[in-house]
């Protein structure tokens, strides 16, 4: 895991990589090839204590530049 | 009548400039949390989402029943499982649906229980999708 300090306009430096979004500053804090990389900033104990969702940083895998467009749907056969 | 939490989040951009709404959800299992993130897909029957979210929690995928999706791509197999997400002021159980062909770096909120619980806005012009 590296940290980092990117605005989330310049996302796509980060193409096909895990991230950690703080959204208060709407900041890249951290980028990793795997969430488990990532995970010590995002997946915590339940006794640890925690901001709320909305304030907390997350997870997010920047989609590949081959991605897409996308028809995303989905149904149970 | 009882006044209703709204929440707005700003729509995430891909590396191609394009906006998508991706909201922050977190996930609670057994003795852990984890701060995830999903697109908001009105066109998911189910919500899917990638393998290593449910690594992350320590569970089990095949744990959970079999279940087979179909969308554009032709058909995958998955393992659904009923979990507890926070969003938008709300925690609940969802079904989520882990599969290992699923290859989109999205995961994805479809409407099974999640649009139940929301009254949910697209502001495709501002860039906004708001829960409320």
């Amino acid at each position: 895991m590296k940290r980092v300090n990117v605005s989330v306009k310049k996302i796509g430096q980060f193409a096909g990589k895990w991230i950690v979004i703080d959204p208060t500053k709407e900041t890249v804090i951290a980028v990793g090839d795997s969430l488990k990389e990532i995970g010590p900033l995002v997946t915590h104990s339940i006794n640890e204590k925690t901001l709320p969702v909305g304030e907390a940083p997350f997870s997010f895998l920047v989609p590949r530049k081959d991605e897409g467009p996308y028809v995303l749907w989905v149904k149970p056969l | 009548m009882g006044k209703t939490a709204l929440t707005t989040f700003f729509y995430r951009q891909n590396p191609e400039g394009q906006f998508f709404p991706v909201i922050p959800l977190r996930f609670h299992f057994g003795k852990k949390i984890t701060d995830s993130s999903a697109l908001v897909d009105s066109g998911a029957t189910i919500s899917i989402f990638k393998t290593e979210v449910a690594n992350d929690l320590d569970l089990k995928i095949e744990s959970g029943k079999e279940i087979y999706l179909g969308g554009v791509g032709g058909r995958i197999k998955g393992h659904i499982h009923n979990l507890e997400i926070e969003t938008g002021g709300k925690r609940f159980f969802c079904p989520i649906v882990f599969s290992y062909e699923y290859l989109v770096s999205f995961n994805l909120i479809g409407r099974e229980e999640f649009f139940k619980r929301f009254r949910i806005v697209f502001e495709e012009k501002k860039k906004l999708l708001k829960l409320e």
